[in-house]
């Protein structure tokens, strides 16, 4: 409706056209995509607000994504009982803004995004009385993952049907997903199918650290709440800028823990300086931050940045050289601009 | 003793001084290049090289004057040294006096420049911008692209600046691609691309360089404004506020900052706020905005009005295709059919491609009775 009728200058404008040619091409390529899982970070110059519109929402498969044309005959087994799409929206409902990071996100890297997702907690789907070792995720593309008991019935880990105000696309689990806040992505099960409560951990699709020392490479904890970590939005690696004056930004999250501080070096982290932060810290959430950068004069700039959160937590200027598995990247992230 | 004597043989042999200074232009310690250049013609006036240096040093400090003095010298006193011609030629396209770079660079090529390929596309350069687009690729026609990337970047740019120049917008957009692929560091060719692409009615494919280019010109604010523009034409596109933001940012004086919000209001369907930052914009003297008025304004009905704006910006430009369609349809609306003709036919030669003019001139032939006319334009407008 909006290009349609609209100028662009020259007088060749079909709009409508052009949009069902738009429409169309995204459905041949969600097509195409959907007979492999889909890897797709998002661009992080793109982010402006903490809630990312679901169009730009990172999107990480594991395996080829599951055919759901309609909520209508969805079913979710709960321990044998099964609940309907809309017995689950007939329940009272809550919203939590949830910072979701896949655990393989480079440092720096795009596979982070920030929603509010609608949805009911997953104890209310359990008896009162269940007070199971472990909750174990079923997703209809195979995929599975089993979560502490005491982490899954928290209040605030829930089954989501909306996703910024909208009901969940395909492509982040129509109809229902878990949404387990401050943890990992990998613990957010798409296409929820089924929810069991097994005695013990099902390490079928585990996350855990592996580490190498003088006898070899031992597994270690498992990977489950989200490191403290950092990244910047404007500018990205490569930029050139042309002013004396620029606003870096970005964004920070600690998983369930809250941002304490960010700071940024803009001389190759010879010196650090505190960034604003552009909102009040909250768990489970992302906040952006800024720092307003007088440049002095022309040249190459090596820009750093690092955060704290209020439990003392820091990122390492490196990560750990005894790490050997590709988790919890979150070392400082460092970009080189040029200023002309 | 030996210690003592060369500085004085040196600074009795003007040559030497003269390679002295030449190295040390070549090294970038241009002060002291200046210093025994200067030197050097105190001694012998005529020391073209001399003239030379003085005279590329001024240029890259934007001493115009005395650039051109010292360039005009060594034409004086060598009327056919290419370097002279050359050196004058950059000068007046970074001055942007395109008339006398054309000049000068067609007499260093008169003269045998030896860097032919980059005479040739400074030339071009400067033809294109002269308002000569044709002859612009006819010199370029003389060379292969130059193998180095910069200079073949230059080369395709050019190429494609003087397409679009002339309309050829398929061609100018493939070119500038081959410009981009061999220096992504030139904002110029990417916002052209991103324009063209506009242009082309390609709004996907322009949000998705303009996506890149934002990224790699985060401050520039013509490259944020095109992002601004290739989002609004996208109606999926949610990046219309983050570009707002982003040129806000990189000049927040901009004309086109209000001219963006009223894009972005439009966008959301709120007509009153679009309303108000359009005029702002006009106030600011932003190109194009009376034009947007009139179409918000002819959105909701408001005719008069509308007529208003079209016509306050067919004062400011009155070559812009889409405005003369925007004038012809209200005409025809109106049943002014003859003032309606008259833009209408403006409109399809300022874009002889464009379907949508085609079919309006269609109906409008048809409305006339003039069949012929009608049935030539309807073909056309189904052809594009």
């Amino acid at each position: 409706m909006v290009t349609r009728e609209f100028c662009r200058w020259l007088s060749k404008y079909y709009g409508e056209r052009l949009t069902r040619r738009a429409l169309l091409t995204s459905a041949f390529a969600a097509l195409a995509l959907a007979q492999k899982p889909e890897v797709s970070p998002t661009d992080l110059s793109l982010i402006d607000d903490p809630a990312v519109p679901n169009e730009l929402f990172f999107i990480r498969e594991h395996f080829p994504r599951p055919d759901v044309l309609s909520s209508a005959s969805w079913k979710l087994s709960v321990t044998g009982k099964e609940y309907s799409f809309d017995d689950i929206l007939a329940m009272t409902g809550k919203t939590i803004p949830v910072t979701v990071e896949c655990a393989e996100n480079s440092t720096g890297g795009g596979l982070v995004s920030h929603a509010e997702w609608r949805g009911v907690p997953i104890a209310s789907l359990l008896p009162k009385d269940a007070k199971p070792p472990f909750v174990k995720l079923v997703s209809a593309d195979g995929y599975s993952r089993t979560v502490p008991g005491s982490k899954a019935l928290h209040p605030d880990t829930i089954v989501a049907y909306s996703m910024n105000g909208e009901k969940l696309p395909i492509t982040h689990g129509f109809p229902l997903r878990a949404i387990v806040p401050g943890w990992y992505g990998m613990d957010a099960v798409k296409w929820l199918r089924r929810i069991e409560l097994p005695e013990n951990e099902d390490q079928s699709h585990a996350y855990v650290r592996r580490v190498r020392s003088f006898f070899g490479t031992r597994d270690a904890e498992p990977v489950t709440a989200m490191q403290v970590k950092s990244v910047f939005t404007r500018p990205q690696d490569g930029a050139i800028l042309t002013k004396r004056r620029f606003i870096l930004r970005g964004m920070a999250w600690a998983g369930e823990n809250r941002i304490a501080k960010v700071e940024v070096s803009v001389d190759g982290a010879a010196t650090w300086q505190t960034a604003k932060l552009d909102s009040g810290p909250v768990e489970y959430s992302w906040l952006p931050w800024s720092f307003d950068w007088k440049i002095p004069h022309a040249g190459e700039y090596t820009l750093s940045v690092r955060a704290k959160d209020d439990k003392g937590r820091e990122q390492p200027q490196q990560r750990a050289t005894d790490r050997s598995d590709v988790y919890e990247w979150n070392d400082w992230q460092t970009v080189k601009v040029t200023a002309v | 003793m030996i210690r003592l004597l060369l500085p004085l043989l040196l600074f009795f042999q003007p040559e030497s001084l003269l390679e002295r200074a030449d190295e040390a232009f070549r090294s970038g310690e241009l002060e002291k290049a200046e210093t025994l250049a200067r030197q050097a013609l105190a001694r012998d006036p005529a020391a073209v090289h001399g003239h030379m240096i003085l005279g590329v040093i001024a240029a890259q400090k934007n001493q115009w004057e005395v650039s051109n003095r010292h360039f005009l010298a060594i034409l004086k006193l060598d009327p056919s040294n290419p370097f002279g011609y050359f050196y004058l030629g950059q000068a007046k396209l970074y001055q942007e006096q395109w008339a006398q770079a054309v000049n000068y660079l067609s007499k260093a090529m008169e003269h045998q420049y030896p860097d032919r390929e980059r005479l040739i596309v400074e030339l071009a350069m400067a033809q294109n911008e002269a308002g000569n687009p044709a002859q612009a690729l006819k010199t370029l026609a003389l060379t292969e692209p130059p193998t180095d990337a910069r200079q073949g970047a230059q080369y395709f740019g050019v190429t494609s600046f003087a397409q679009g120049k002339l309309g050829r917008l398929p061609e100018a957009a493939e070119n500038v691609r081959r410009a981009i692929q061999l220096d992504d560091s030139n904002v110029h060719y990417w916002d052209f691309l991103i324009d063209v692409l506009i242009k082309t009615d390609q709004a996907p494919q322009a949000l998705a360089e303009a996506i890149r280019a934002q990224r790699k010109f985060p401050d520039d604010a013509d490259t944020q404004f095109l992002f601004a523009l290739a989002s609004h034409h996208v109606v999926e596109s949610p990046l219309s506020k983050l570009a707002l933001r982003n040129l806000r940012e990189a000049d927040p004086g901009d004309a086109r900052v209000p001219f963006a919000e009223g894009l972005l209001y439009r966008k959301r369907g709120k007509t009153e706020e679009a309303i108000a930052a359009f005029q702002r914009a006009a106030q600011q003297g932003a190109p194009d905005a009376h034009l947007l008025l009139g179409i918000v304004y002819k959105e909701n009905g408001d005719y008069v009005a509308a007529e208003r704006e079209y016509r306050e910006a067919e004062r400011h430009n009155p070559s812009n295709a889409q405005l003369m369609l925007e004038l012809g349809k209200l005409y025809f609306a109106r049943g002014e059919l003859e003032l309606a003709r008259q833009r209408l036919e403006k409109a399809v030669e300022l874009a002889p491609d464009a379907s949508t003019i085609h079919y309006q001139l269609g109906l409008l032939y048809r409305r006339l009775g003039q069949t012929e006319k009608a049935k030539e334009h309807l073909a056309k407008s189904k052809q594009q």
